[in-house]
């Protein structure tokens, strides 16, 4: 099971000022799987999800992509490895059309491949393809900037597809939409599990979405893994159930 | 070590004063969120106003020197904190271009209201001397180091001991907090701006009595503050206080090896060095005090991938350019060839600060590099003088590395320091060693000549001139439309997003600062003919400030803004007569003030405030170099700030390291 991993952590510890964030924690993410990432605030989600993808060096422990250690790779020879993330606050630039957004981070993953001959085609054209399955073609020559919030998500998760990851983090898709808006997420990351086989990570506090859409859950409690199984398994874990007390029954 | 105490005790009096400034300096950063480069000029201002009272009108000491600084001081602390209040939120670029330009405005105020001639300012404390074994100590380096010492405490006990205090700490540790209980932060700011107004105008009388009272000397001089109060992470008066001790004394140490040439100028460059290794030392540890800025709000379409409309406004410049011999008198081309090289520089600086956010003031160092390679291997007639230019451009390259050094782990403020601190040591170790730069009495610069063709004539140079500007700003369209313009547009701003995509952010970053570095250099041949002799001053600090605010009130993310620059600078060398001349510097600079926000310059600052004026500013070609066809303006926000929208912490903001 622990080969076949796309994404794993091993023993990560990460704290701040003497505050720890993480201790000792595991975590994997199985390709051609949706692995939700539940807590309580505070828990060290964003933290972990900091360490996987390079922006933040564990006091100690290993990162894993497949069979290759990657711990101390900084995050952009990540990315060109296949990680891709979308943030909790959209991160597009707001200067660019969305269509350039898009470009801008087909280029950036692909390093000096760029510089090829005829990179440039190839690079609009799988630009244009992800902007029609994601449906944002009618947005292409819009401004990034003033987007709705529901539009810049969908926008950031098609700047992460256009890498062509093989693992993908999503912080938090579901918030600020609408619940129409949050079902066609879940069916689109579906779908890129479904069709492409990608490993996709999910931090989100919609617990119906993540009951519905997740393959795996691990659930993190004050830096501390407390639950890891299946969507069915974590809900009975009655450490989970005290964890999650009073918003449980939200779900 | 019985020879060395001596200018330990010289060096320590001298410090003195050094910790009384910084302490003023720590004290707004602290409480008000915001680190003042004028400080220097508010000295400066206070110094002149006091010489006014005393000197110039007799009024006796003991009403002048407290109405200096119990009345015009805090009053002008109070201005800045009008001024300085509603950027609290806004990017720190503004905030940094807001109080440089102040910075200006107080330069050009002084000439004005008190004549702009150089003068001496005698202590307000006794001359004479008294005897401490073999050393003569002056009584007014006692009485300053005595005057710190009492200030020092009297600021320990008022932030300790008292209710204000309390306040103070309290909006120092979390504004948001402290106004949820109660506590008016506004009311604490405007209490420490003028209490730091007060400590500017001290130590300003009492450098200018051993420093001499001029516009521009006072104010670098007062810099050597910034390097205790960066020791002190901004944040801590006694590390300040102690900091500005230590550099008296380092540099009276160093001064016991007297005026041999080369130590006389380390001594002199001591707190810029300081402050330039203090920076790059701290680098991640140092924080702008915690609050998330708002982006600027650009206004103007989208970058585009159509350069189409772009080159006819470059084609429509260069054929206007062609012609303007034809009409234009001998000096007035002179005069335009100097805007037009200025805006060659001012290219770089809009790559640089405007498209990768990276804020530069030491552009003119390189420039300096390029003008001096010139005049070392360009030959007696200028035949070598093309691949000089170009060599002069690569030997600015590592230069350009070094200081996009910090860059990698400071940005904003810090980054800014930075680039400042090493402008001036390059000023003072560098430019002023008259093997390299032929010192204070100038060095010639050959104008070019290929083969029998001599471009000697005035007229000739501006083609030169004109031609390199093109082919500069044909350069930056192809750049800004580009792979590169993307990358830059993402870096500036998220640089975590275009990391976690793939964007090798320290490789990026030093790029743009060789690459600028490069131009500046290339351009900096051509400054150099252009002067035909050239001196450490025209690569000062003071005019790598000039270019900053002049591309900031172009319009510091476009093209056009280069040029706008280009043309201002031009304008200021006009033969002016009566008011135009004298107002021109104080109205370039009050621009700066109210323009800084607008990253698309004065034409977009116009436009906002003009609403009608927004249809016309598109058909112009400030609206429009830069940009592509789209024609979707974003939602402008308001000048009060008020619009800005509150910042959600982002998880950047919260991990990192």
């Amino acid at each position: 099971m622990i080969t076949e991993a796309a994404l794993r952590a091993e023993a990560v510890s990460v704290s701040f000022g003497g505050v720890a964030a993480l201790s000792d924690v595991g975590f994997s993410a199985a390709p051609a799987a949706i692995t939700g990432l539940i807590g309580p605030n505070g828990a060290g989600k964003s933290t972990l999800f900091n360490v996987l993808c390079g922006l933040v060096a564990p006091d100690s422990g290993t990162v894993w992509m497949g069979e290759r250690e990657i711990t101390g790779w900084p995050a952009h020879r990540r990315a060109r490895q296949g990680l891709a993330r979308t943030f909790q606050r959209p991160e597009l630039f707001g200067r660019l059309s969305v269509r350039d957004n898009l470009m801008a981070g087909w280029e950036a993953s692909r390093g000096w491949g760029v510089m090829r001959r005829g990179a440039e085609a190839v690079g609009w054209a799988r630009v244009d393809a992800t902007l029609d399955r994601m449906g944002l073609t009618q947005l292409s020559g819009r401004s990034a900037d003033g987007l709705p919030t529901g539009q810049a998500r969908l926008v950031e998760l098609a700047r992460a597809l256009v890498t062509e990851p093989r693992v993908l983090l999503v912080d938090e898709p579901g918030a600020g939409l609408d619940p129409e808006e949050t079902a066609l997420l879940g069916e689109h990351l579906r779908s890129l599990v479904a069709d492409d086989g990608l490993a996709v990570v999910l931090v989100e506090h919609d617990m119906s979405l993540v009951m519905q859409i997740c393959d795996r859950v691990t659930v993190l409690e004050s830096g501390r893994r407390i639950a890891d199984g299946t969507p069915e398994q974590v809900r009975r874990d009655p450490l989970v159930v005290t964890a999650y007390l009073g918003e449980e029954d939200a779900a | 070590m019985s020879q060395l105490w001596p200018f330990l005790v010289i060096g320590l009096l001298s410090g003195s004063v050094y910790a009384l400034a910084a302490m003023g300096l720590v004290l707004t950063y602290r409480t008000a969120g915001v680190f003042n480069f004028a400080y220097g000029a508010k000295a400066m201002f206070c110094a002149f106003t006091f010489w006014q009272l005393r000197d110039g009108w007799h009024v006796p000491t003991w009403i002048s020197l407290p109405l200096v600084l119990v009345v015009v001081a805090p009053a002008m602390g109070l201005a800045f904190e009008r001024i300085m209040a509603p950027l609290r939120a806004v990017s720190a670029e503004v905030q940094i271009v807001v109080s440089l330009g102040l910075l200006a405005f107080l330069q050009a105020l002084v000439p004005l209201l008190y004549g702009g001639q150089d003068r001496s300012l005698p202590s307000i404390l006794p001359t004479s001397t008294f005897g401490v074994g073999s050393l003569r100590v002056g009584y007014d380096q006692l009485g300053t180091l005595l005057i710190t010492a009492a200030v020092g405490g009297g600021l320990w006990l008022l932030l300790r001991r008292t209710g204000f205090g309390l306040a103070a700490r309290a909006v120092v540790d979390n504004r948001d907090l402290a106004e949820l209980n109660g506590i008016g932060a506004d009311g604490v700011a405007r209490v420490s701006w003028m209490l730091s107004s007060a400590f500017a105008a001290l130590a300003g009388i009492l450098l200018s009595a051993s420093q001499g009272l001029d516009v521009y000397v006072l104010v670098v001089v007062v810099i050597y503050a910034f390097a205790p109060a960066v020791l002190g992470r901004l944040v801590s008066l006694p590390l300040a206080f102690a900091g500005g001790l230590g550099l008296g004394v380092a540099q009276g140490v160093l001064g016991r090896w007297g005026s041999s040439g080369t130590v006389a100028d380390v001594e002199t460059a001591i707190p810029y060095i300081a402050l330039f290794a203090l920076l790059v030392g701290y680098g991640g540890r140092l924080k702008e005090s915690g609050r998330d800025f708002a982006p600027l709000v650009h206004r103007g379409p989208v970058l585009g991938a159509s350069t189409g409309r772009a080159f006819a406004w470059l084609a429509g410049l260069g054929a206007v350019g062609l012609l303007a011999p034809a009409v234009l008198g001998a000096s007035l081309v002179d005069d335009l060839t100097y805007g037009i090289v200025f805006a060659c520089i001012a290219l770089t600086l809009v790559v640089l600060t405007g498209w990768a956010g990276q804020i530069s003031l030491a552009q003119f160092s390189f420039v300096g590099i390029g003008a001096v390679v010139a005049g070392h291997l360009a030959g007696p007639t200028g035949s070598w003088f093309f691949p000089v230019m170009v060599l002069g451009g690569l030997v600015a390259v590592p230069i350009g590395l070094l200081v996009g050094l910090p860059s990698l782990r400071l940005s904003g403020l810090f980054l800014a320091l930075a680039t400042m601190a090493f402008a001036l040591l390059m000023d003072d170790l560098v430019f002023a060693r008259s093997d390299v730069s032929g010192g204070y009495t100038g060095m010639t610069v050959p104008r070019p000549a290929v083969g029998g063709w001599r471009l000697q004539s005035t007229t000739a140079f501006y083609y030169l001139a004109l031609a390199v500007l093109v082919l500069f700003a044909a350069t930056c369209i192809v750049i800004r439309h580009g792979r590169l313009g993307r990358r830059l547009e993402a870096l500036r701003q998220s640089p975590v997003a275009a990391s976690t995509l793939g964007v090798n952010v320290v490789a990026t970053k030093l790029a743009v600062f060789a690459l600028c570095a490069f131009g500046a250099g290339v351009a900096g041949a051509l400054y150099g003919a252009l002067r035909r002799t050239v001196s450490p001053s025209d690569f000062s600090f003071s005019s790598s400030l000039q270019l900053l605010l002049l591309v900031v009130i172009g319009g510091r993310s476009l093209v056009a803004g280069a040029v706008v620059a280009g043309g201002l600078f031009a304008t200021e060398l006009l033969p002016s007569t009566g008011a135009t001349g004298r107002y021109l510097p104080l109205g370039v600079a009050a621009a700066v003030v109210v323009v800084a926000r607008y990253p698309e310059g004065i034409l977009s600052f116009l436009g906002d405030r003009l609403g009608g004026m927004t249809a016309l500013l598109r058909r112009l070609p400030a609206g429009r170099w830069g940009y592509g066809d789209d024609g979707d303006v974003p939602a402008a926000a308001g000048p009060s700030g008020a619009a800005i929208a509150p910042a959600v912490p982002s998880a950047v903001g919260t991990v990192s390291p």
